[in-house]
């Protein structure tokens, strides 16, 4: 066997799974058909749930949440801005819902302090003037790609091995088990087989289409979810709307902006899945109730991810289905050493992959208790670059004569880069942009790689990592997939923004044209 | 000698004295501190006096004084109005002062006699009091158009206006009780007229119709015959002194109001008392002339000439100018209305801002008194809001070089442990300044004061990352790598947008920064940079300032 | 304040700059108003047109043929109401009178030139800087080639440039330095070093640390930092230093030919006696009876202008000369017609590099032939009020490369127009 437990799947469940398994000394190799936290988990709100949200509809999820929220906030503190948040009513919204509000929370024993809206506006001055009542409750901000890498790198520390840019294209079975796994890396198309003990489907909203290659099916609904990022943060606290969750409820402070969100379209399909101009228009619309300074903000981009829910039965609307997570042993259906982990939430990533591996474990053999419930998350420096505002300060303090800053807007300097790129040569890959971009906040602000995907591709090729025809590669396929986010918000400046970049990248450089441009003579 | 003669000499003694003490003043203090000894000072200024070239300086000097102590030419090109208010009451008060009051000395020598009384001594002394009144309304009449729009109360000297226009006014009485006076006339009658009863009698009469002379009642209608007699005899006895009264500008016109009540106001010697009055008026202006604004007729033509060369860099007499400066200093005021920070002065309720308050301030510590915190934190805060613009010093009337007073200020304020923001900011690096102020206690943080633009997020928001602000910052341009800014003007924008402005507010760029204004006006988002850059400099400046320092205790 | 100009040009970038010395060429008496913007992000190179159709993504080496075939294909484009006759002109005259302020660019010929950009990608374009003219007949010549970067210019990387343009220039090497001006941080800035290299020293200096690696090289080319003010002098001296020509490779914005471009154009408008309100915005633009009123938002104290004719030349979003809310697209002065996609979902396309090019891209304003705005139903708004340069409609400039020809040409159609227009009026009155 060339591993122990392999585990299909890079996003928070599946990194979690594997630094609960190499905690407890089981060899695992996680493989990832594109980069870390490739799927929800790197489109979510970064909300670290303190539960109050699902108090009325989903009382074991709000228990669940605060329970692993203060986990999250005791072990893992440093991908953790501890905001707290606010839920606010706005004039027309349900009363009876505010005045059930506290009394379920006391239920699940979350904090939930009334404030009287006064003080609240005074705690975040952007509040509506047309807020009615407020309670302050224990939300936090996580930084979910923090999470991810930190995880990934205490795994590979204990001797996990992450594959990257790798699929699974299908399973050998053989007597009621899976035999090998085979896998096809995405760009190169090289191929290979991998085996292992157990398999672990950690593939968030693809677990289905792995559990359909080994011949299973696991029903799932794809609920899909746009966020908007503004240009600048606009509060310092979560502010919920104190409401039946809904659309556009939730502005998260992601540490240097604001987030606003979100939505809940059911889809049929993971192809292309990005937001939407309606749902932009949504969620400015219907946040701007809690903030109304969202109506005439700057916003960079958007996203959109897809939920993986897993229906419990037909005709189950987004919303209603319960969010906690479903761990599913096909054993039952044939397939012994095949477990499908799905569903859940970013803030359970942790007791998901408890009873993952739990199971897991009982079915090696292996003995070892889980750790993750009392072992603090070392911070790794090179997973650092994510969190919002420290490149800058880092950049400050270190004032380093030579040290150039290759992305300005959100000043991550050249060391920071190239510590990133000589994690990823020691672990056998070469830096693209996208892989920086993942681990830092490049090309994440305000002119989203117009200048720094340049300066980066230049940085690069004066160290040798890019040759040839790649960095205009890098760079088209860049501005793409930043493209991607900015297709909804472009409107106010960040279309004179773009206005800029498209008279850079077209109308200066050619990106567009074929590269073997036609030319009439 | 008379007892007013006696008066007089000990008033000049007192004036002569008392101008030497103080103008041994600008030997002995300075700023900083004067290590060189008054003697030392005297002898370097008696070098720079006897130092060629002579001659051309000595014509410079000449030139210096007709045009700027006569012609007050300097104080014409900047404020007209108030030129010819001070140019009108100068006149009138010289005319007074050496064709009324040195007229046995002056006019004599100019055209071989004096006598009050006769033309055209006694037009011109009218003139001359009318000239002073006329400069004085002026002069009140425009600070009370001015009320209000006047930056700092200026300091009032009431002796010094309350002496001069004392003199004048009693000078007028004077001459108006004189005219009418009835004791008078018979006084002079006796000693200086040898004529019969008759012809007194005419004179009377002449002199009552014509010269205004009220007599006591009853008073018998004169005949015309009575006044050719009467006439014929001022002709012989009087007209060679006494020229027609109503060639006395005002007192003739006041003798007229009088003239009902004249009789009793003689009875009771108004004269005398009048004439004691007006002489102990001028005895007490001469002995005042060393003390509060009256000083300033020895003071500024001095300070005029001494300043009417270029000093060399290494001036030798540069303590003794400075002393001067302090000294000469009229309070015109003329430096506030040009200052181009004033409205500070204002905004923090700081007087110090404001040029004439800190040379006030400065000449207390060129005097060893300055003491207190919080004068000199105010002193600090007005070096601090100064924006070394140059403007006070272009527009003195006396030529005081203020600018340099204001550098020796800062000096002073190193001296006592207050050395520019700029110095002690840029001490310590930005990053550790975010530190402290993150140690800081909110609760115990002033409120915010300047965030009207660093606060609002449309400052910042259309900047589109073009870098053209840092391009064409000569700061950075010119920034050693060593010693240099360790951010630029877009680097700032974006740490604001980060919600990051606590690195930058003690960052060397926003302290460098020459606000040269070429970042804000090549922004093609039209951002205001400039003013980011100099309100951070601002909220900086308050909040490090409450911070404890390196090498210093808790504040 | 009660004069009364012949015509107000709102807006200070290339269509505004070029209008105001066409019209003070003609003898009008012009006020101009407003801020270089977007002129600043010039590469110094000016396009007469590149690549039609976009949807083919073909390249013209001769643009007038290019010319005429698109305004068949594309009736309602700008240049289907120029002629070829004017559009010549155009260009010579602006470049003459940027010449005269000592900026010099190549004779608007016949053909394009192909340069070599700062990320080694190969455009076409019809004018260029004379000094990045020996760049062009290097790459055509394919001779081999040293191209030169700065240690600290973050965004030019002599290694990129080559290895993106191999394809096409297989001879070309590269030299790193290390420049020696200050900076921060190991940043250095293409504006400063450009301000450096005006001094002879500094160039002699720089052209001591070329030579020795100049090997077989029969061109060397540089990002563009030869100078800001007198860059045919730092060009000529360098090349005499190094023995062989020299040349500026185009860079993306901050770029210094954009910043010469800004200052010569103001040179040449000064010159030309117009007057410029150079600080102020204009907020507003009201019809008086036959005239306009513009009011001025400027410091110390707003103004009001009063013209004739308006010419509106005020760009896109980057010059604000037009607004888009989250629902629709707006000009914000006169409130003009903008004819646009219907909605915001239509505006743009998924993919960013969609070889049909954004629809919102081709909003913008409606014009007679005379360029005189139009409102919805094609009606004139005014005789006189004119609108030039990208605002305009059915256009993509930065797909099909014509934004100079655009700016250039229509402000010279306009300028002729109101020419006319204000001749005809001055002898009713």
């Amino acid at each position: 066997m060339d591993t122990q437990v392999l585990i299909i799947g890079g996003g928070a469940t599946g990194t979690a799974v594997a630094r609960d398994l190499a905690l407890r000394g089981v060899a695992c190799v996680l493989v990832e058909q594109d980069d870390l936290n490739a799927g929800a988990s790197g489109r979510n709100h970064g909300l670290l749930h303190s539960g109050a949200r699902y108090v009325a509809r989903d009382a074991d999820a709000a228990a669940e949440c605060q329970v692993e929220g203060a986990l999250l906030k005791r072990l893992a503190p440093q991908c953790i801005q501890d905001t707290g948040g606010l839920f606010v009513a706005v004039a027309g919204d349900d009363e009876r819902y505010i005045a059930d509000f506290p009394g379920l929370c006391a239920k699940s024993s979350i904090s939930a302090r009334p404030v009287p809206v006064g003080e609240a506006r005074e705690l975040e001055p952007s509040l509506s003037p047309r807020a009615i009542a407020a309670y302050l409750v224990p939300d936090a901000s996580i930084d979910p790609f923090g999470l991810s890498l930190e995880m990934m790198a205490q795994a590979e520390r204990f001797g996990a091995r992450l594959v990257r840019r790798t699929g699974v294209v299908g399973f050998e079975r053989a007597g009621g088990k899976i035999a090998a796994v085979r896998l096809r890396h995405g760009r190169t198309g090289e191929e290979r087989v991998l085996t292992a003990d157990i398999v672990v489907n950690a593939a968030g909203a693809w677990a289905r289409g792995v559990a359909q290659l080994a011949g299973l099916d696991v029903p799932m609904l794809y609920s899909k979810g746009t966020l908007v990022v503004t240009h600048a943060r606009l509060a310092h606290r979560v502010l919920n709307r104190l409401r039946p969750p809904g659309d556009a409820d939730i502005v998260m402070p992601g540490g240097t902006v604001s987030i606003a969100g979100t939505t809940s379209l059911t889809i049929d399909n993971l192809a292309d899945v990005r937001p939407t101009v309606p749902e932009v228009d949504l969620i400015v619309d219907e946040a701007s109730a809690l903030l109304p300074a969202l109506q005439e903000t700057r916003c960079v981009r958007a996203y959109a991810g897809v939920r993986p829910l897993v229906a419990a039965g037909p005709a189950m609307d987004g919303r209603g289905v319960s969010r906690g997570f479903a761990l599913l042993d096909h054993e039952r259906e044939g397939v012994a050493n095949l477990v499908t982990i799905t569903g859940g939430k970013l803030t359970t990533c942790r007791l998901m992959a408890e009873r993952t591996a739990d199971l897991v474990c009982a079915r090696l053999g292996v003995s070892a208790p889980c750790r993750t419930h009392s072992e603090p998350l070392p911070t790794a420096v090179e997973c650092q670059w994510t969190e919002p505002g420290l490149a800058p300060r880092a950049w400050m303090r270190a004032q380093a004569p030579d040290d150039a800053l290759l992305c300005e807007c959100e000043m991550v300097s050249q060391r920071a880069l190239q510590g990133i790129v000589a994690t990823l040569r020691s672990a056998g890959s070469d830096g693209v942009l996208a892989d920086l971009a993942m681990r830092s906040r490049l090309g994440k602000g305000a002119c989203q790689g117009t200048f720094c995907a340049v300066r980066v591709v230049a940085h690069l090729f004066e160290q040798g990592a890019l040759t040839g025809e790649e960095g205009l590669r890098e760079q088209r396929e860049f501005f793409c997939e930043r493209w991607r986010g900015q297709h909804s918000v472009l409107w106010g400046e960040q279309l004179a923004q773009v206005e800029l970049a498209e008279a850079i990248h077209c109308g200066l450089h050619g990106y567009e044209l074929p590269a073997q441009a036609a030319v009439r003579p | 000698m008379t007892p007013f003669g006696w008066a007089v000499s000990l008033a000049a003694a007192v004036a002569v004295g008392g101008s030497l003490w103080r103008a041994a003043s600008w030997l002995r203090l300075g700023l900083p501190d004067a290590p060189s000894s008054a003697r030392e000072r005297a002898g370097a200024v008696w070098a720079s006096l006897a130092r060629p070239p002579r001659g051309k300086r000595a014509w410079r000097a000449l030139v210096v004084l007709l045009l700027d102590v006569l012609g007050q030419r300097r104080l014409r090109a900047r404020d007209p109005v108030r030129w010819a208010a001070h140019f009108i009451l100068f006149v009138g008060f010289a005319g007074l002062f050496f064709l009324h009051a040195l007229g046995d000395v002056v006019a004599v020598r100019l055209a071989g006699s004096y006598v009050s009384t006769l033309s055209p001594w006694l037009w011109l002394r009218d003139l001359f009091g009318l000239l002073v009144l006329l400069g004085f309304a002026m002069g009140s009449a425009r600070r009370l158009a001015m009320r209000g729009r006047l930056p700092a109360p200026r300091r009032r000297d009431p002796l010094f206006v309350l002496a001069i226009l004392g003199i004048v006014v009693s000078g007028f009485a004077l001459g108006a009780v004189k005219i009418t006076s009835a004791p008078a006339f018979e006084r002079m009658l006796r000693d200086y007229a040898s004529v019969s009863d008759d012809e007194a009698a005419a004179l009377r009469a002449y002199w009552g119709a014509e010269y205004g002379v009220a007599f006591p009642p009853p008073v018998a209608a004169a005949t015309p015959a009575q006044l050719a007699a009467g006439e014929a005899v001022h002709q012989a006895a009087c007209a060679a002194c006494h020229d027609r009264p109503q060639l006395a500008l005002l007192s003739y016109p006041l003798s007229r109001f009088l003239r009902d009540i004249a009789p009793g106001v003689a009875s009771w010697g108004a004269e005398a008392w009048l004439l004691r009055l007006h002489q102990l008026l001028c005895v007490l202006a001469l002995a005042y002339l060393p003390f509060g604004r009256a000083f300033h007729v020895v003071s500024a033509p001095v300070a005029l000439l001494a300043g009417a060369g270029t000093a060399p860099p290494a001036d030798p007499n540069r303590r003794t100018r400075r002393a001067l400066a302090l000294d000469a200093c009229v309070r015109c005021g003329l430096c506030d209305e040009r200052c181009s920070v004033a409205p500070l002065a204002f905004l923090l309720g700081n007087a110090l801002v404001l040029p004439a308050a800190k040379l006030d301030s400065l000449r207390a510590v060129a005097r060893g008194r300055l003491d207190g915190e919080p004068r000199r934190g105010r002193l600090a805060e007005g070096a601090y809001a100064c924006s070394d613009c140059g403007r006070c010093t272009v527009g003195c009337p006396l030529g005081l070089r203020l600018d340099d007073l204001w550098s020796a200020g800062k000096d002073v304020l190193r001296q006592h442990g207050e050395p520019p923001a700029a110095e002690w900011v840029k001490a310590t690096a930005a990053a550790e300044w975010a530190d402290r102020l993150a140690a800081w206690p909110r609760a115990a943080a002033p409120p915010p004061r300047y965030t009207s633009l660093t606060a609002d997020r449309h400052t910042f928001s259309a900047c589109v990352q073009c870098q053209t602000c840092t391009n064409v910052c000569p700061v950075v341009a010119h920034s050693d790598r060593a010693n240099g800014v360790d951010a630029t003007p877009q680097k700032v924008m974006n740490l604001l947008r980060l919600g990051l402005a606590d690195l930058a507010l003690g960052s060397r760029m926003v302290w460098d920064c020459a606000t040269c204004y070429q970042c804000q006006e090549h922004c093609p988002a039209g951002i205001r940079v400039t003013e980011v850059l100099y309100e951070l400099r601002n909220r900086g400046y308050e909040r490090l300032s409450g911070l404890p320092r390196p090498g210093q205790g808790v504040s | 304040m009660s004069e009364t100009y012949d015509v107000a040009i709102v807006g200070a970038g290339l269509a505004g700059m070029s209008a105001a010395v066409f019209a003070a060429n003609r003898g009008l008496r012009v006020v101009q108003v407003g801020n270089a913007g977007a002129l600043l992000f010039a590469s110094g190179l000016l396009d007469l047109l590149g690549v039609h159709p976009i949807e083919e993504g073909l390249t013209w080496s001769d643009p007038w043929a290019g010319l005429t075939v698109l305004a068949r294909d594309l009736p309602s484009h700008p240049y289907a109401k120029l002629e070829a006759a004017r559009m010549r002109a155009a260009f010579a005259e602006l470049t003459t009178a940027l010449d005269e302020t000592g900026l010099a660019y190549t004779a608007p010929g016949e053909r394009n030139h192909e340069v070599l950009t700062d990320v080694g990608t190969v455009k076409s374009t019809y004018c260029l800087p004379r000094s990045m003219q020996p760049g062009a007949a290097a790459l055509a010549a394919g001779v081999p080639c040293l191209l030169v970067d700065f240690e600290g210019l973050r965004e030019y990387s002599a290694k990129a440039v080559a290895a993106g343009a191999a394809a096409r220039w297989p001879g070309v090497r590269t030299l790193r330095l290390t420049f020696p001006a200050p900076g921060i941080s190991g940043e250095v800035y293409a504006a400063h070093i450009a301000l450096a290299l005006e001094e002879r020293a500094a160039r002699e200096r720089l052209a001591d640390l070329v030579r020795p690696h100049l090997g077989d090289a029969r061109a060397v080319g540089l990002p563009a930092v030869l100078g800001i003010m007198r860059t045919d002098r730092a060009a000529a001296h360098l090349a005499e230093a190094l023995g062989v020509p020299v040349f500026e490779v185009p860079t993306m914005p901050t770029s210094v030919p954009g910043l010469r471009l800004k200052n010569a154009l103001e040179r040449a408008v000064a010159a030309r006696g117009v007057e410029r309100r150079v600080h102020g915005r204009v907020v507003a633009v009201e019809r008086t009876g036959d005239q306009f009123e513009l009011s001025v938002a400027a410091t110390p104290a707003p103004a009001a202008l009063h013209a004739r004719a308006v010419i509106l030349a005020t760009g896109r979003f980057m010059g604000r000369g037009l607004e888009a809310s989250r629902t629709r697209v707006r000009e914000p002065l006169l409130d003009l017609y903008v004819s646009q996609p219907a909605t915001r979902s239509d505006w743009h396309r998924a993919d960013l590099f969609d070889a049909r090019g954004h629809a919102l891209n081709r909003a913008g304003i409606e014009t007679d032939e005379g360029f005189r705005a139009c409102d919805a139903r094609g009606a004139v708004v005014h005789p006189r009020l004119f609108a030039v340069g990208t605002m305009l409609a059915h256009h993509d400039w930065a797909r099909m490369k014509c934004g100079a020809g655009l700016a250039i040409g229509t402000a010279a159609a306009a300028v002729a127009h109101l020419a006319d227009a204000l001749g005809r009026s001055r002898s009713l009155s």
